[in-house]
């Protein structure tokens, strides 16, 4: 016979009400907090670049590439405005975003915008390399790494020594290099709290 | 374009409070780890939301190393669980109840 | 020079009975003679060391040297030193000396009766002569107040030597009771001495000038580097302060009404009693009222006080003196009598009479004590003087020792108790005559009562004198008493010497009607012309007590001054052998004497209960101070103890409901955990208005 999840309700299920609690409570602070636009990633790194003036709102723009430089190009019209080079690295993708500088609702400027991936930023970051690549703002964190890497082979020492038992006088690891000789529980006895037999375990 | 904080937000608070109803409610060791889990990744939704929000990547490389120490922590959860399950026959968490007044 | 030596090793002198005192409690079960080796070895080095520096400041020098400061606080520095200057040279002489014979007569009245706890007693001895020896040599009040407050729990233990009995226990503590009665008033003297002046020195140094002298100067041109409390002027405040220090020397020097503690004492073994009452405890509170009479001097009030009460304890107790049964106690008695015209002649503005008197007084009650002592040993400590008679005979050398005692002390011409008690009278007198206003009658008040006194001293004297080894042997014991050995008598031959001859130092009544110049040395010796003490000089005492105290001696009111002289020699010669004469006829005379006291009728029944002084101040302590006491108790016990428990009572209930919110079930945990943030969030939420 095949059982399958239930769903049990009941009494046990009251303490839940304080999660619920904490739920509506953290989302009507959520919702009525003044949180305006995000900043994103883009954004910040156009700054960075060229900006290219456009006096036609429906302009059109696109890359070229020549000489091993990509440009970006914009058209006012049927005339070639501007354009300027914004990477040396064919590589390097190239966006371009409209926007309202002015407010009537028209998108009146366009940036042409040079975009390093982020998870290549991230890389950068977190293992604080140095690099003309790197776009976004942040902190480096090579230290903090090479932490989480001792934590990490502690947390996985501390889980074989915890998966570690005495069984029978015999010490049973948690990658089993030692095999009881006896059949185990034949006489596992009462186990004590630190997860000795209570005898002392050398019966 | 991009996604409201505000929902990021309350994501991240519909995952906290699921894990902290498994918490409340449930007394298998494997599922209060299991929500531990949820709670500590609400808290990384969090992270990766306000690293967008304020457009500084320290957010999302924060929530890298989030990972890691829940990784860590499971490991060191895993081992306690087998330890209780060891003395007690059980996982219930209600049965280590022995170091209280 | 020879003086430094003598005073670099004036140390010394206090050291060495710190030491029998330490050798006869660690080792005194070894020793010879259980530790009377040890105390007569350093008793005698210890008087050889005073004698030297007796000689050395008759040569005209002081010494004053701070040993150790142990507060180095820069406005009030608190230090140990010692002062050698006439007078503490003369009271270290006495008091080695007693406590040399002491020791050796304890060798007779202890070892050879069979004593149990000897090292014990000698290490007491010890602890008791270096206590009283370092506070004849402090140099500061404070460091006297502490060697006084030793000297009481001194004679505390030996008083209460025979711990197993009923007696000795119970008057040890109220020996100690009393006197720490009287001294709680000096300790706040002290505080309000340092606090005052800034300063607890006798005498100046260098570096700060003493508190007489800054007293003194403070009163004659105005307050100046002195600071009064409680808004009183200068001089109502140094005599506030001066009474509280008096309040010691009353308790210590057993005077009216702090008296009561010294028969009592009377069981401790006798020559404890001889040192306590010749040399030590007692003689402390008159040597300290001297050492500081720069002081004194400067308060009339204070002074006229003191004469009142010295003249009016000296009757008091020799009174008291007439009715007793015990050899002991009438000694006792006279002791707080004479220690009363010592206070009489300080009052008086007699100050080397005080002192005279201090040193014969020293002498020949040691010798009585001792002489009494020897009388105990042969009647086998029957005390009783009705039980003995006829000792005459059989103890000759006890019999004229202790009849020269009894001459000296009932002031018979030429004993020492002659001269010195002759000059208190005639200074007070002097004084009394020609000091105007209150001061002049209240100080002939209390030359009439000292007066009276000497009457009931020669009479009481002799009665004992009479009873004890004159008549018939009234007991089997009398009649055949213990013979004593040389360890006994030799203390009461030096003794005896010393009382018969001793009034030689300051024959003034023969200087002065026989115009003889010079005899008095004393006189002279207390009237040091070294540099370091000419605020300390008999000389000096005069003109303040003249120019502030308004003291004026007036020697010629009856005529000349050797007139005076003589009257008054004749008035107290005249009753002190009136009261012989009296205790002749009455117990002297029959071979088998009447208890003539008797026919005082009620009068004796007061006396022989000693005024009810320990009744009322009994009653004082049980219905006075005692329902007080219950009160505190019962405030203490209910509300300060009851606030204290039931905070603790409380929070241990409190605490057995609260802990059974530890469950030790995580999810518990958890929940109370989610429980709180969700108060927290609420409370900052609505009022950081996050739901407007």
């Amino acid at each position: 016979m095949t059982t399958r999840p239930k769903l049990r309700l009941g009494g046990h299920l009251a303490p839940g009400i304080i999660a619920v609690a904490l739920f509506v409570i953290m989302a009507v602070v959520f919702v009525g907090a003044p949180l305006g636009d995000p900043v994103g990633f883009d954004e910040a790194t156009a700054i960075q670049n060229e900006t290219l003036q456009s006096e036609s709102p429906t302009g059109d723009y696109g890359t070229v590439s020549a000489n091993g430089q990509t440009y970006a190009v914009a058209y006012n019209g049927s005339e070639e405005a501007a354009n300027v080079s914004v990477a040396n690295d064919p590589g390097v993708g190239v966006d371009f975003r409209e926007a309202d500088t002015t407010g009537d609702g028209q998108s009146d400027t366009v940036y042409a915008i040079s975009r390093t991936s982020i998870t290549e930023n991230i890389g950068y970051l977190m293992f604080a390399i140095e690099s003309d690549q790197r776009s976004a703002p942040g902190e480096t964190f090579l230290v903090a790494f090479e932490i989480i890497d001792l934590v990490l082979v502690g947390a996985l020492v501390g889980a074989v020594v915890l998966a570690r038992r005495d069984e029978d006088g015999e010490v049973v690891t948690a990658l089993g290099l030692h095999s009881s000789d006896e059949p185990a529980g034949t006489s596992a006895g009462q186990v004590a709290a630190d997860g000795g037999t209570e005898d002392g375990g050398d019966n | 374009m991009a996604v409201d904080t505000t929902y990021y937000l309350i994501l991240s608070a519909a995952v906290f409070c699921t894990g902290l109803f498994g918490i409340l409610t449930r007394r298998n060791a494997l599922l209060f780890l299991m929500s531990v889990e949820l709670m500590l990744n609400a808290a990384n939704i969090n992270l990766v939301a306000f690293s967008q929000y304020y457009g500084n990547l320290t957010g999302q490389v924060f929530a890298l190393f989030t990972m890691a120490l829940a990784a860590a922590e499971v490991a060191v959860g895993i081992g306690i669980i087998l330890v209780l399950y060891r003395n007690f026959e059980d996982v219930d968490v209600a049965d280590a109840a022995t170091m209280r007044w | 020079m020879a003086g430094e030596l003598a005073f670099d090793i004036a140390p010394a002198i206090v050291a060495l009975p710190f030491a029998s005192f330490l050798v006869a409690l660690a080792l005194g079960n070894y020793m010879p003679k259980k530790g009377a080796s040890a105390g007569i070895a350093a008793t005698a080095g210890s008087l050889v060391l005073s004698l030297f520096a007796l000689v050395t400041v008759a040569g005209g020098s002081t010494y004053q040297q701070d040993l150790f400061t142990w507060s180095a606080a820069e406005e009030v520095p608190l230090h140990f030193g010692i002062f050698i200057d006439p007078l503490s040279a003369m009271m270290l002489v006495i008091v080695s000396l007693i406590a040399l014979l002491v020791h050796v007569f304890s060798l007779g009245y202890m070892n050879d009766e069979g004593e149990t706890g000897l090292p014990r007693y000698y290490s007491e001895l010890g602890l008791f002569t270096f206590s009283m020896l370092a506070f004849v040599m402090a140099d500061n009040l404070l460091m006297a107040f502490m060697f006084f407050e030793l000297v009481g729990l001194c004679s505390y233990l030996l008083i209460g030597f025979w711990f197993r009995q009923d007696g000795p226990p119970s008057a040890a503590k109220k020996a100690f009771l009393v006197t720490r009665f009287g001294d709680y008033f000096f300790l706040i003297g002290v505080v309000g001495i340092v606090a005052t002046f800034g300063t607890a020195r006798f005498v100046s140094t260098d570096g700060q000038t003493a508190f007489p002298v800054l007293a003194e100067e403070a009163l004659v041109e105005g307050g100046h580097g002195v600071t009064t409390f409680l808004g009183f002027g200068p001089e109502a405040w140094f005599s506030i302060l001066g009474l509280l220090v008096l309040g010691g020397v009353i308790g210590k020097s057993a005077q009216f009404p702090l008296h009561t503690w010294l028969p009592d004492a009377m069981e401790g073994p006798t020559p404890v009693s001889a040192l306590i009452h010749a040399a030590t405890m007692v003689a402390a509170g008159v040597y300290l009222v001297a050492r500081m009479y720069g002081f004194y001097a400067l308060l009339p009030t204070v002074l006229a006080i003191i004469a009142l009460t010295g003249g009016f304890t000296a009757l008091f107790a020799a009174t008291m003196g007439v009715v007793k049964r015990e050899i002991k106690q009438v000694l006792a008695y006279s002791t707080i009598s004479q220690y009363g015209y010592m206070m009489l002649a300080l009052g008086g503005g007699g100050y080397v009479a005080a002192t005279f008197h201090l040193m014969t007084h020293a002498f020949f009650k040691a010798l009585l004590f001792l002489g009494a002592g020897s009388v105990i040993i042969a009647m086998h400590h029957n005390e009783d003087m009705w039980d003995m008679g006829g000792l005459k005979n059989r103890m000759p050398v006890t019999y004229y020792t202790f009849l020269a005692g009894s001459l000296a002390l009932a002031g018979i011409v030429p004993f020492a108790g002659f001269w010195s008690k002759d000059e208190v009278l005639y200074e007070v007198l002097v004084h009394g005559l020609g000091s105007a206003g209150t001061t002049g009658t209240m100080l002939l008040a209390a030359y009439a009562m000292g007066l009276v006194a000497v009457l009931f001293t020669g009479f009481y004297t002799f009665r004992m004198v009479f009873l004890t080894f004159h008549g018939e042997p009234r007991t089997e014991t009398a009649r055949d008493p213990e013979p004593v050995r040389w360890n006994v008598k030799v203390p009461l031959v030096v003794l005896g010497a010393l009382a018969t001859v001793a009034g030689v130092v300051n024959m003034v009544p023969v200087e002065k009607v026989l115009g003889i110049k010079g005899i008095d040395y004393l006189h002279q010796f207390l009237d040091p012309e070294s540099e370091l003490v000419t605020n300390l000089t008999a000389h000096h005492y005069g003109e303040v007590l003249h120019d502030v105290s308004g003291y004026t001696a007036d020697a010629t009111a009856f005529g000349s001054e050797s007139v005076t002289v003589l009257v008054s020699a004749g008035l107290s010669l005249g009753l002190a052998l009136a009261g012989v004469g009296l205790a002749y006829a009455l117990y002297g005379r029959s071979p088998t004497p009447e208890e003539h006291t008797d026919k005082l009728g009620g009068l004796k029944t007061l006396w022989y209960n000693n005024y009810y002084q320990d009744e009322y101040q009994v009653w004082l302590a049980s219905g006075l101070t005692l329902p007080l006491a219950k009160v505190a108790d019962r405030f203490d016990q209910g509300i300060i103890d009851g606030v204290v428990n039931g905070v603790g009572r409380t929070s241990l209930t409190g605490g057995s409901y609260v802990k059974r919110i530890q469950t030790g079930i995580v999810t518990n945990y958890a929940a109370l955990l989610a429980l709180g943030l969700v108060a927290l969030l609420l409370i900052v939420g609505v009022t950081g208005g996050w739901f407007a």
